[in-house]
């Protein structure tokens, strides 16, 4: 599997080249394009944990499905973008296992499990729009952000305002806190951060999706139900 | 006429140089800042129904305005309207189909059709409309995004949303994408489907997508 990542860090795009018998899966609705012999199946992600209480807000209105992309004979590929503005960056997981926030997970490839009994860590976050999916495994993961995306290696302790956060590897230990209340003015409700210990990986990104989300909320008018 | 495109990919805007008496045209609303030389005339560009069908068909705004340096050489910024890139493209007596919206400014002898497609391109289910931009002159165009170039050989699908322009050379159709399931499920909408030979410009973000997302976070009008 090959992954061209272009137009970072505004507009980022994964091109991803499949091998024969190479499968990546996708949250519904990335797909930019793909050449005519790639296939797509569609299955629903998952039967329980945190995508059984998934919102519309989410997936968009669609509900929590998975792409999932291939070829059946010889190579071909599939292009896959982000909704917001920003980022992508693609790691290898080697039997490690990473929590991606919910806006964060562009795709992965078919060998990656995405656990179906995880709660989501829905601690990290005041509303119940964002939440955190638990990946394991072996092989490639692609992860969008929005804004531009970060990757800090901790080694002692970190401290990341919890919007920001794209993933973290689970060799570190978290910690919510509270981050004073003039944050909590500014943003409207948030003003959680977390407190990183140990040794591993956090990805951030510049910009902050409960805030968009709350000036989106306070910007648009309300709808009927 | 001379340009450049500045700070590309992420938000550009394109710096056209005209000589004393050069023209050119501007979706409305594009121009950001212009030298005092500068004479402008706002019109129903096509006459009327020129404007309408424009209006109604493309996504584009009724007037065009069109900019003429007078008694020397003059300068003038456009800026796209989308958050996204700005492409540009010289047509030497060639066509080249963009998507609704996508047009920002260009050489005056460019012709505008803005009904191309006709009932094919209304199938999209995305007020999915193009129009096609034919002559001999300096095209600029935008995205949502920023825009990738793909050389068609043979074929090759673009979901809907992310199709900015592509070369009349390629035969397109609209249709869903993956099997049955897919259909109701996949958060696909429609994509396009591309054959034959030439260059398509595709867009890495999809205005619908984010609208939809957008949308989710709206708050919900509770009953009285």
């Amino acid at each position: 599997m090959k992954i061209d990542i272009k137009y970072k860090p505004g507009f980022a795009m994964a091109t991803v080249t499949l091998g024969e018998g190479e499968k990546i899966r996708a949250e519904a609705g990335v797909m930019v394009a793909k050449s005519a012999n790639v296939e797509m199946t569609t299955e629903k992600a998952s039967r329980g944990g945190v995508l059984k209480s998934l919102k519309a807000a989410f997936f968009g209105g669609e509900s929590f499905w998975m792409n999932t992309f291939f070829t059946r004979s010889g190579s071909g590929e599939v292009k896959l973008a982000p909704t917001l503005p920003g980022d992508v960056i693609g790691e290898v997981l080697d039997n490690s296992t990473i929590y991606v926030q919910s806006t964060g997970f562009l795709g992965a490839e078919a060998s990656i499990d995405i656990d179906t009994r995880f709660q989501g860590l829905k601690g990290f976050f005041s509303g119940e729009s964002l939440f955190f999916l638990k990946l394991s495994g072996k092989g490639n993961v692609l992860l969008s952000s929005y804004g531009g995306i970060e990757k800090k290696s901790v080694n002692g302790t970190l401290i990341v305002d919890t919007g920001h956060i794209v993933a973290f590897e689970d060799s570190l230990n978290y910690q919510i806190q509270k981050f004073g209340s003039w944050k909590n003015f500014l943003v409207g409700g948030e003003g959680l951060v977390a407190k990183f210990s140990g040794q591993g990986n956090v990805w951030i990104q510049s910009r902050n999706v409960p805030q968009l989300g709350h000036w989106l909320r306070e910007s648009l008018p309300p709808k009927k139900k | 006429m001379k340009y450049e495109i500045i700070s590309k990919p992420d938000f550009p805007v394109v710096k056209i140089i005209l000589e004393k008496d050069e023209t050119v045209v501007a979706e409305a609303g594009a121009m950001v800042s212009m030298s005092a030389n500068m004479e402008i005339e706002t019109s129903a560009r096509g006459g009327v129904f020129g404007s309408l069908k424009r209006m109604v068909f493309s996504g584009e705004s009724f007037f065009q305005n069109t900019f003429t340096a007078r008694g020397s050489s003059g300068e003038i910024l456009f800026a796209p309207e989308t958050m996204g890139d700005l492409q540009f493209r010289e047509l030497k007596d060639e066509a080249l189909i963009l998507s609704r919206g996508a047009y920002v400014c260009g050489s005056p002898q460019l012709k505008i059709d803005s009904r191309w497609g006709g009932f094919k391109s209304l199938f999209g289910g995305e007020g999915f409309i193009f129009q096609k931009v034919e002559g001999t002159g300096l095209l600029f165009f935008s995205s949502f995004g920023a825009i990738d170039e793909v050389d068609v050989k043979g074929e090759y699908v673009i979901d809907n949303g992310h199709v900015v322009g592509f070369e009349p050379s390629l035969d397109f159709s609209i249709e869903r994408v993956g099997g049955m399931k897919s259909l109701l499920l996949s958060g696909e909408g429609f994509v396009c489907r591309f054959k034959g030979q030439g260059k398509v410009y595709l867009q890495t973000r999809n205005h619908g997508s984010f609208a939809v997302w957008a949308d989710g976070w709206r708050k919900v009008e509770s009953r009285q």
